[in-house]
């Protein structure tokens, strides 16, 4: 059996008598989620019954849940999804202590930040009647297709859809690069995600100080609503810091 | 801030607003590979069909892909007025679809179609209108059509369709 890893996190905010977390922890009901300590430092962990979990809602909920939680308490790094230690003592030696120097460098980087989510999207119809209306050698070729028996011109439907592609490419860059551009002043840092869908003009992550959000809220509400028969704003948080960890760990030797 | 587990109201505000927990759909891309990264000892199966439908939405330039471009981008003709075009006035544009070239007649090919293209049928001052033509032309045209059998008119609703293929 081991240890489930959720996010560490410097022990003097988890307090003295660290208040247990009341979250189940990934694995199901009567889950318990405790603490393992290694000098100023502290994992939030539970009973693993597995070496590997599926990714499934139900465990994914749970692994945020716990984080969100702990972060409720503290400013944690989070653990990627899925981390599964050996036993305790690997959490305390391998994970804690020997990368005290990194967690510690992290922690005072990312102390009183939180981590906004912040994706971007174009209503469908929209964004292909603005290009068709900024371009006039798509709109051209557009009206030539149309003129043609249907199911010929292949080749030009071909030719039709490419110059669509780096159009919305086009699009992409310059819309994306405005939104930033106003959003930039108020992070602390920030971290570009690839796009998930062809209609996603950002995905990004947003490192931000706690008495920030409410002047980043109110920009994204201020886009969403200069934007709002176009543009999709899909924007969550604060969420722990994932974007902005970076460490890799080995339990090897 | 509130923390709220609700998506702001969609029609007002164009932003979604959610918790990380609260929208997990939206989180898969950082939850499973950012943060502390361990590897070794385990890590997760990949066995998610959440992530995967998110993976197969990724973006692929192909030729399916221009083909749906050139799809969408064809179908904004339907929902907004080509711009180029000069509102019909008079004889220079008297006849929108074009079907013959000059004559104020349409073809009786021109006629078949047109009805084909409407399974419901159409009366006579549909069909004139459509084409602008002289009604009593239009009923010899049609006529000749229904004489051909590739017509048949509806005596009691008086609307023209086009034959059964089998008749």
């Amino acid at each position: 059996m081991g240890t489930y890893v959720y996010c560490v996190g410097a022990a003097e905010s988890f307090g003295t008598g660290r208040p247990a977390l009341q979250s189940t922890g990934v694995g199901g009901a009567g889950t318990t989620v405790r603490t393992v300590e290694n000098g100023d430092l502290v994992a939030v962990v539970s009973d693993a019954q597995t070496d590997v979990y599926d990714i499934t809602r139900d465990n994914l909920m749970a692994h945020q849940r716990v984080v969100e939680e702990s972060l409720r308490h503290a400013d944690v790094l989070p653990v990627a999804f899925g981390t599964v230690a050996r036993d305790d003592r690997d959490v305390r030696e391998k994970l804690l202590g020997r990368e005290r120097d990194d967690l510690h460098d992290h922690l005072a980087y990312i102390q009183g930040r939180v981590e906004l989510g912040l994706k971007v999207l174009w209503n469908r119809e929209r964004l292909f009647s603005e290009i068709v209306a900024e371009r006039d050698d798509i709109r051209s070729l557009r009206d030539r297709i149309a003129s043609l028996p249907p199911d010929s011109a292949y080749f030009e439907r071909i030719q039709l859809g490419e110059l669509t592609d780096a159009a919305i490419g086009e699009k992409r860059d310059r819309e994306g690069e405005v939104i930033l551009e106003a959003l930039r002043p108020l992070a602390v840092d920030l971290e570009l995600h690839r796009p998930l869908t062809d209609m996603m003009i950002l995905n990004t992550s947003f490192l931000v100080n706690r008495d920030q959000i409410e002047l980043f809220d109110a920009l994204v509400q201020h886009l969403g609503e200069i934007h709002a028969d176009r543009l999709v704003f899909q924007y969550i948080g604060p969420l722990p810091v994932y974007s902005f960890v970076n460490i890799s760990v080995s339990w090897e030797e | 801030m509130a923390v709220s587990y609700d998506r702001a109201p969609a029609p007002r505000s164009a932003v979604q607003r959610g918790t990380g927990s609260g929208s997990l759909a939206e989180l898969l891309n950082i939850i499973l590979d950012k943060g502390i990264v361990i590897d070794a000892w385990a890590r997760v199966s990949v066995v998610g069909i959440e992530i995967l439908t998110i993976e197969a939405r990724v973006v692929v330039a192909s030729v399916e892909t221009y083909l749906r471009y050139a799809e969408a981008i064809g179908l904004t003709a339907l929902a907004s007025p080509p711009p180029a075009q000069p509102a019909l006035n008079g004889r220079q544009n008297g006849r929108q679809n074009g079907n013959d070239s000059d004559g104020q007649i349409p073809s009786a090919d021109d006629v078949y179609s047109y009805l084909a293209d409407h399974q419901e049928g159409l009366r006579l001052g549909e069909i004139s209108a459509y084409f602008d033509a002289p009604r009593r032309e239009m009923s010899r045209v049609v006529g000749a059509l229904v004489d051909d059998g590739r017509a048949r008119q509806d005596e009691e609703q008086r609307r023209y369709f086009v034959a059964d293929e089998d008749d």
